[in-house]
């Protein structure tokens, strides 16, 4: 089980940065997410398992949380990805990722990209957690 | 006087300009925030947004209390700089319900410290049938509104607000979420009235032009973080007003417990907040105002027998609505945080038994909040609730409550309380009424989508949500005048010659239209009958 320290916080801001942005999270966002996860109770020895394993397998983290989102939604592993959310949301640099400030003709068709992405992530999610507990 | 929000703070006001020379003490929990107010910017959402880097301290908290986790419950709405409002009281104020989880306040201005601003003035029989008199209410609601400064429109929801207000400001400047949905109720209108239904602008207690010290709106869409330029009524901003008059007198952290009534006097004891320790003041006459709750407490612990008390609460949800037309527009234009239309089921038309909802639009509690309820990823659910938002419309409904089912509160003895007490509460309606209320849900829901706004979820967050209570101690009016736990017409408690409750402890019925006007016009009523009867 890997240790729930300021070490693997700061882990975990990396990997759930990039896993929301698609890039990395700048200093800034992991210095707060380190500061916010300091706040949180310590996982449980499932959780735990569940954050390690996605810490080693970071192409796993979009789809267990869409499994997590139907199966477990209240899962804290997912309120830390939430967490990551809330303080890149608070960040002056990620601002036009939350507020557009004009409207694309092509909005649409992204959003229904993202509609079947979160589709094929969360079946594909639900086999990966299955394999993740049993592990 | 116990309690500073918006009851004890008409009632105070009441006492001291009502002549004859009143010296009122006001004893209050008084949590104040000593956190947030100072690093909170003057600038607008969208500036703040896109250049405070330290933005966070007040959006999520210095603590990060302002992230929320888990199950959505009363109070879902308060922010990390309104968060003061529910300070301390799990611990002062300790209640135990399966059935029923309400929000109470121990802040220096009460729950008025976090009110929506929404006015309605009751009906001639809304008023009766809650027991409260039709004409002095009236002077009553006039009273408070040039007090407290009331913004509204004679529309067509106005019989069911501000009908019988005169002096009544403009309404603010709608934003696109809200000016799309009444444009498109003036083109339906004769088919939304043939449904029983009125929309119209939400009457508030926000000012619009500026008023003494106090400023007009500013659209800054920071509503649910602060009350920079006063523009929006809070309690505290009178209780401010009086702590300069000789004859008021303030003291905070003070929980009052309970009184004992003695034959020229009324002695109250107390628990100091801070220093844990007993207090007791001596007066000629009492005024509870510390909120329906509060007072059940206090009055029930002031006598020997623990009876089972009544409560009254509206029942409520709120539904998400998405405007399609708006889907995915910029969502830098200008927002406003409060309600600014309502919209009132009223199938018979005879101004009773009206069902009201509150519509807002989203923004400034900022999109993490909406995006944990999706059930997808966060990453696909981020983008997509952006794209959302601008079309979401909130729709909360309220329902009117009157007795029935079953609902009551105990006041339990608890060794680890520092009150060695606990409130039980249990609440639930019955069959008849949870079926009234899902037809007219079904019904908002309808008369919602013909105005092209489309129900994508509904949220209910349990009883005690809409943060509405009344009716634990109830107007008796017979002639024998002590009946025990009820209140005489005027405010004073049944057997007590110095007792008054100036909250809504005595309404015997709750109507779903916003209750603080009402509540505020009902302490002025009990502020007066006190003044009379010394």
């Amino acid at each position: 089980m890997a240790p729930d320290s300021a070490t693997t916080d700061l882990e975990q801001g990396v990997a759930f940065g990039r896993y929301l942005l698609g890039e990395p999270p700048s200093q800034d966002a992991l210095r707060l997410f380190a500061r916010a996860a300091a706040t949180l109770p310590p996982l449980d020895q499932r959780e735990a398992r569940l954050v390690a394993f996605l810490l080693q397998n970071r192409w796993a983290i979009g789809p267990v949380d869409a499994a997590l989102a139907l199966m477990r939604p209240a899962s804290p592993v997912r309120g830390r990805i939430f967490l990551m959310l809330a303080v890149l949301e608070c960040l002056p640099e990620y601002v036009p990722r939350f507020l557009p400030a004009t409207r694309s003709p092509f909005e649409h068709v992204r959003m229904a990209g993202h509609a079947l992405r979160a589709l094929g992530r969360a079946l594909l999610g639900m086999v990966v957690l299955t394999i993740a507990s049993r592990a | 006087m116990v309690g500073s929000g918006c009851t004890g703070a008409m009632a105070a006001a009441t006492l001291i300009e009502g002549g004859g020379g009143a010296r009122v003490l006001m004893l209050d929990a008084g949590e104040r925030d000593d956190r947030y107010a100072g690093i909170l910017p003057s600038g607008d959402f969208v500036s703040v947004r896109t250049t405070d880097r330290e933005q966070y301290r007040y959006f999520l908290g210095e603590d990060f209390e302002g992230v929320p986790w888990g199950k959505v419950g009363t109070g879902a709405q308060l922010t990390p700089p309104r968060r003061h409002l529910v300070r301390k009281v799990p611990e002062l104020l300790p209640l135990e319900s399966d059935s029923f989880f309400p929000l109470e306040s121990l802040a220096y201005g009460g729950l008025g410290a976090g009110w929506g601003l929404g006015c309605c003035a009751y009906s001639d029989a809304e008023l009766r049938a809650a027991g409260l008199p039709p004409e002095a209410m009236r002077a009553a609601y006039q009273w408070v509104a040039d007090r407290i400064g009331i913004s509204g429109e004679r529309d067509d929801a106005a019989q069911y607000t501000i009908a019988h207000l005169e002096r009544v400001l403009p309404p603010i400047e709608m934003d696109a979420n809200a000016a799309h949905l009444h444009a498109s109720y003036l083109r339906r209108r004769r088919r939304v009235h043939a449904a029983g239904f009125r929309m119209g602008r939400t009457a508030l207690a926000l000012l619009t032009r500026a008023v003494g010290e106090r400023g007009a709106y500013a659209y800054r869409d920071m509503d649910f973080y602060d009350d920079r330029g006063q523009s929006a009524y809070r309690p505290w901003m009178t209780v401010d007003e009086l702590r300069k008059r000789e004859n008021f007198l303030y003291r905070n952290n003070v929980l009052v417990t309970r009184f004992e009534e003695m034959p020229d006097a009324v002695r109250v004891h107390g628990i100091d907040t801070a220093a844990g320790e007993a207090v007791s003041h001596v007066c000629r006459r009492l005024v509870l105002a510390p909120g329906v709750l509060g007072s059940a407490r206090i009055v029930v612990r002031s006598f020997d027998r623990k009876p089972e008390l009544p409560i009254l609460c509206n029942p409520y949800c709120y539904l998400a609505c998405i405007q399609p037309a708006l889907l995915g527009a910029p969502a830098r234009g200008r927002r406003v945080g409060f309600s600014q239309l309502s919209l009132f089921h009223d199938p018979t038309g005879s101004n009773f038994d009206v069902a009201m909802a509150s519509i807002y639009s989203y923004r400034s509690l900022m999109l993490f909040r909406i995006v944990r309820e999706a059930p997808i990823a966060l990453s696909d659910a981020y983008p997509i609730m952006r794209y959302l938002a601008p079309a979401l419309t909130l729709v909360g409904i309220h329902h009117p409550d009157a007795r029935g089912g079953r609902r009551s509160l105990r006041l339990e003895p608890c060794a680890a309380s520092p009150t060695a007490d606990v409130l039980r509460a249990d609440f639930s309606l019955s069959e008849d009424a949870e079926r009234k209320l899902r037809d007219r849900e079904r019904r908002f829901t309808r008369v919602m989508r013909s105005l092209g706004a489309y129900r994508i979820r509904r949220v209910d967050p349990g009883h005690g949500s809409s943060i509405h209570y009344a009716g634990t101690l109830p107007f008796d009016s017979g002639d024998s005048g002590d009946k025990p736990f009820t209140l005489r017409p005027g405010g004073r408690l049944s057997g007590s010659a110095r007792v008054y409750v100036a909250d809504g402890s005595g309404f015997r019925y709750l109507p779903a239209k916003g209750v603080t006007l009402s509540l505020m016009a009902n302490a002025r009523l009990t502020a007066l009958s006190a003044l009379r009867d010394a």
